[in-house]
């Protein structure tokens, strides 16, 4: 870098060339008028999107068999959330890392999430309050073997892939569930109440804006990634590129969600570490073009800089 | 009038009023050094010229203007959201629209802003000491897309919902997910209606004064040479 | 889906903050139409907007610049 020579002397760097008047302010005025005019006409015509936000109530009511298909597998340990490992726990299943480069891991927890716990057990404790046969059904559960309550819950999840729906109520055919089938259909209503959802968000604090545990939550079932899919918003449909509805949405993440679309990135279980990495380097190389032979040649070599220019060099001729 | 444009120009016999401390360098200690940096490179004269070189009479000059003029209707607009709080928007017309002025000025920022980097490198506008100021320019680009990614994480409607989800594993991947919560809406919107804009400005205020204080790029073909002579053709008055 | 937290009491879209009649005519909330180019596929409006920047770039190249009185060369003050 030049950090050394003094700055060239503006005058300096000038001499021999045709200056002309040139108002900067009354530029970046007529800039500021003619954009807020755009934007205000784009505005007026088109409006912008807002689709409402998916809520654990919504999803209850919309999806009853996925609600609670997602909520036995949270409790039972084996979802997404539960295994994911850091920031939320100390499970593995989620974790990324580049042969010996395991930031994710060195980082550690640090926004606890239990999955069973938070997901099911707390909330369900907190509405028993009236309910006898709530209570009992999560004092068997709770007192019971870790090795029971995995029986239990693997034959009802094996279950609900033939379950129906009558009224509010999902049903299975009969097994031997323990009392996994009440603590569900509890959880069920209560979400179906709205409760849940509240519940999700609540800690000992009055206010809240840590939104962590409810959308790990919705983000774990199918039916929050069905509507995404209905918005054209999935990993496979270049999604991080798109808005819902027909607006534009981020053309600028083109190259970044490119890689996701091309091998190895379609199938690495590390792929958003790779992709990271990738686009690190990439926004490096951008950074550092004036110092990059050959990347900051090509302006030379391909002369679009002679339209750019061109009554200059016309004037030069 | 201003003092002329001498690089390195120093005021004589300034020590007087000054508490004369040894090992400052120049008359005056840091405040002195500080005053003479600014009135040379960016005195008014330099900062707000009303002439430019000839060659800057193309249309793709206008992108960088244009680019600043989105940006401040982005902040005038969001300046407007976070007045109202962030829940307005989804009950009020008045308040969609003012989504819109900052959604649509968004848009313009990045499209404006994208065909001025454009601009910047088929004209390779680093050269001749400028490497500074493309590389504050490629930091901007950088730090509005994390401010745009922060802004879809605060709308409070689906979009954000199904952002959040999915880029956290990306975020987590790095180790970063336990500092930067995407889920954590408290978080992702003090970044983005305070820190993140405060960053934006205060770099695009510093790389305006880089191109104002080093003036605009030679065309590729006709390069400065410090050893030209010759007297001002131009009418640019000599130092 | 049930209506989000921020939505009318109602459930249904306000009227106040509905699209505009010629948005709603370009349906501006449904799905958006979608190109598909081998591993490529990008939304109409994404793609629009990219050519709608490539044509501003090659214009600024190609259009002439009002010169004014640049060509006279003024020795005037600033």
């Amino acid at each position: 870098m030049s950090g050394r020579r003094p700055p060239i002397d503006k005058g300096d760097y000038y001499r021999g060339v045709r200056m002309a008047p040139y108002d900067l302010v009354k530029e970046l005025a007529i800039a500021l008028v003619g954009m807020l005019v755009v934007v205000l006409l784009l505005s007026a015509v088109l409006s912008s999107p807002d689709v409402p936000s998916a809520t654990i109530q919504g999803w209850a009511k919309a999806d009853p068999v996925d609600f609670v298909t997602t909520a036995a597998t949270e409790l039972s340990g084996q979802s997404l959330v539960a295994q994911y490992g850091p920031p939320y726990n100390d499970g593995s299943g989620s974790v990324q890392s580049l042969g010996p480069i395991d930031p994710q891991q060195w980082a550690g927890v640090h926004v606890a999430v239990n999955a069973p716990l938070d997901f099911v057990l707390e909330p369900l404790s907190q509405a028993t309050v009236g309910d006898q046969t709530l209570a009992a059904a999560l004092s068997t559960f709770n007192t019971a073997t870790p090795t029971q309550q995995q029986k239990w819950l693997n034959a009802y999840i094996q279950a609900l892939g033939s379950a129906s729906v009558t009224g509010a109520q999902v049903t299975v055919a009969s097994g031997d569930y323990g009392p996994v089938p009440t603590l569900m259909s509890r959880l069920l209503g209560l979400a179906r109440t709205g409760g849940l959802d509240a519940l999700l968000l609540t800690s000992d604090y009055f206010y809240q804006t840590d939104y962590s545990k409810p959308l790990l939550f919705l983000g774990d079932g199918g039916y929050f990634s069905g509507l995404a899919q209905a918005q054209d918003l999935t990993g496979t449909q270049w999604g991080m590129m798109n808005e819902t509805g027909r607006y534009p949405g981020q053309a600028w993440l083109w190259l970044y969600t490119l890689w996701y679309q091309i091998p190895p990135f379609t199938t690495a279980s590390n792929a958003d570490l790779l992709v990271v990495v990738v686009m690190t380097v990439l926004s490096l190389a951008l950074l550092l073009i004036p110092f990059i032979p050959g990347l900051r040649d090509i302006p030379r070599w391909i002369p679009v800089h002679r339209l750019i220019w061109r009554s200059h060099y016309r004037s030069m001729e | 009038m201003t003092e002329a444009g001498g690089e390195g120009a120093r005021r004589p016999g300034g020590g007087a009023s000054d508490d004369g401390r040894a090992g400052s360098g120049a008359e005056g200690g840091w405040t002195a050094a500080v005053r003479s940096r600014l009135t040379t490179r960016l005195s008014v004269d330099e900062l707000l010229p009303a002439r430019q070189p000839a060659y800057v009479g193309s249309w793709v000059y206008v992108f960088g203007v244009v680019t600043i003029a989105a940006l401040v209707w982005v902040v005038a607009s969001g300046c407007v959201l976070a007045l109202m709080g962030s829940a307005w928007w989804h009950t009020s017309s008045l308040g969609h629209f003012f989504n819109s002025i900052h959604f649509w000025s968004v848009q313009m920022f990045f499209i404006f802003m994208v065909l001025h980097l454009w601009g910047q490198y088929w004209g390779a506008g680093w050269r001749d000491g400028r490497a500074k100021t493309w590389m504050v320019g490629v930091v901007i680009f950088l730090f509005s897309i994390v401010t745009a990614f922060t802004g879809y994480l605060v709308q409070q409607n689906f979009d954000s919902q199904w952002i959040a989800v999915n880029a956290k594993d990306a975020v987590n991947s790095t180790g970063l997910g336990g500092f930067f919560n995407v889920l954590n809406f408290g978080q992702m919107y003090g970044l983005h209606v305070m820190l993140l804009p405060i960053g934006v400005t205060l770099l695009v205020v510093l790389h305006i004064l880089q191109v104002r204080s080093r003036g605009v790029v030679r065309p590729i073909g006709d390069p400065y040479t410090p050893e030209a002579t010759g007297g001002s053709r131009t009418g640019e008055r000599p130092r | 889906m049930g209506p989000g937290p921020f939505a009318s009491a109602s459930g249904a879209p306000s009227a106040r903050t509905s699209p505009s009649r010629l948005s709603r005519r370009i349906e501006v909330n449904g799905p958006a139409p979608y190109v598909h180019w081998g591993f490529i596929l990008i939304s109409l409006p994404n793609l629009v907007l990219i050519a709608v920047m490539v044509a501003l770039f090659v214009a600024a190249l190609l259009v002439p610049f009002p010169h004014g009185a640049g060509h006279r060369g003024r020795d005037d003050d600033d």
